[in-house]
């Protein structure tokens, strides 16, 4: 039976100028970075612009990535924020409603699972629960953070909280998380 | 020295939202870094909580048809590296697309009207030249048509002027004793009372060039000038005229050239001074 590919070898493979490895990339991380872009800029047909940036940018700059420094998935993640943040702030784009974005999203991925969806599903329940369990004060300045792209001057403007309280409130979520998810952590490290 | 957790984890969310955590990993010793290390792993972590999208079938091939060049299009704002030699291609949307399909709509929209165009322009040239043909020939009906209506006012004035009762008719015979055209004939219907006179001709020699036939009436013993006419081959002569003068006692024919002012500058041809009533 061959042996799936690691993240690490199909970015090796991109550094080599290998199209089939970025698509085997995009196979693996296109729906949940598309997710948390949707999440970002709110617009379909704009998410997309971006997720299709991100793939180019990833195959430009793919010798960039330091396997020592951060997993493939994380460096993926951190790319999409960043360019869709990039979206948002040059578009100055409309006030987005995200929530609404997330329920009217019609192409929820309903496909069957593979053995890498099902490790991702379940990793994905974890995470889940992990949040479910913050203090809903915690797990809104978390939301707001990571889904949403705001920086915490931003969530204490649009929280009407102050500046101290949301890093104080982001801090120990961030702590929380970090020991309910350890395994995981674990994994990618 | 070691920092305390709250001190690199707010490291890490401050590289989070200044560029890519991973470019600005610190300059940490080994037991910070391991720390720093998992806060940045569950910064990508998190993401996963959210619902996969599904892109659409194409968005996939859409990216690697741009991985053609050596160095695959990036916006300029996505990329730290340095500016690329040529503009950035924008990977192809569906806006792109149906604007895309209504250009060569109206593409293909303009050179149908551009062809329906040219035929009218075609068509009209045949119109207008079969226009002008059709007119050609009317003209041309008109002329003959005027022919024809002068004939018929010659000809029913010959009819009314033989048909009353006090027309009468003067015989022209070749006159002298060796005439120039002995086989002439003529005769000169008149009503005195209407000064209305017609000449019927036979056998006359066809003109020449620069001369006349002139019919003379002669009163008092005196030539008065009627009509000058022209005779060709094959063709009788039959003319009229109102201006019949009145008390002449005998008419004459002469052949002239035709600037000439009198009789006497011609040849006498017929010549005829007894009239006849008619019925």
């Amino acid at each position: 039976m061959q042996k799936t590919p690691s993240d690490a070898d199909l970015v090796a493979r991109v550094v080599n100028r290998e199209a089939d490895a970025l698509g085997d990339l995009f196979d693996r991380y296109s729906r949940v970075l598309l997710a948390l872009i949707r999440r970002i800029v709110g617009g379909a047909g704009e998410a997309e612009e971006v997720l299709q940036e991100v793939f180019l940018q990833v195959w430009n700059q793919a010798e960039r990535y330091d396997s020592s420094r951060s997993s493939v998935s994380n460096w993926l993640s951190l790319i999409s924020r960043s360019r869709s943040i990039d979206c948002l702030r040059k578009a100055r784009v409309k006030e987005r409603t995200a929530q609404k974005a997330f329920e009217e999203d019609s192409r929820l991925d309903t496909s069957p699972e593979g053995p890498a969806d099902v490790f991702l599903t379940e990793r994905r329940r974890r995470i889940r629960g992990a949040l479910g369990d913050l203090p809903v004060e915690q797990k809104a300045v978390i939301e707001l953070a990571f889904f949403e792209g705001l920086t915490q001057t931003e969530i204490a403007e649009r929280t009407s909280i102050p500046l101290g309280t949301v890093k104080t409130r982001t801090l120990l979520a961030m702590k929380k998380l970090r020991k309910a998810l350890r395994d995981d952590l674990r994994e990618l490290l | 020295m070691s920092r305390n957790e709250d001190q690199i984890l707010e490291e890490v969310l401050r590289a989070l939202e200044s560029s890519e955590l991973s470019e600005l990993a610190p300059d940490l010793p080994p037991e910070d870094l391991e720390l720093w290390r998992e806060y940045t792993e569950l910064t990508g972590l998190l993401p996963l909580a959210l619902e996969p999208v599904v892109p659409r079938p194409e968005c996939r091939a859409e990216i690697l048809s741009l991985l053609g060049s050596e160095e695959a299009p990036v916006r300029a704002e996505a990329a730290s590296a340095a500016p690329l030699p040529f503009p950035t291609p924008v990977p192809a949307t569906r806006t792109h697309r149906v604007l895309l399909a209504l250009a060569a709509t109206l593409a293909i929209a303009v050179l149908g009207l551009g062809t329906f165009t040219t035929w009218l322009y075609r068509d009209h040239l045949r119109q207008a030249d079969l226009i002008a043909e059709i007119q050609d020939r009317i003209d041309q009906s008109r002329s003959r048509e005027d022919v024809l209506l002068a004939s018929q006012v010659k000809y029913k004035r010959l009819r009314t002027l033989v048909s009353t009762r006090r027309t009468r008719v003067c015989r022209l015979r070749p006159i002298g004793e060796s005439p120039s055209q002995p086989v002439a004939r003529g005769l000169v219907y008149f009503d005195a009372e209407r000064q209305d006179y017609f000449l019927s001709a036979l056998d006359l020699a066809p003109c020449e060039q620069g001369y006349a036939y002139r019919l003379w009436f002669i009163v008092n013993g005196r030539p008065v000038g009627g009509v000058t006419f022209h005779v060709k081959a094959g063709v009788p002569t039959a003319l009229g005229s109102g201006g019949l003068p009145p008390g002449f006692t005998a008419i004459m024919v002469t052949y002239q050239r035709e600037t000439a002012e009198g009789p006497d500058e011609g040849v006498q041809i017929l010549y005829g001074d007894q009239a006849e009533e008619m019925l």
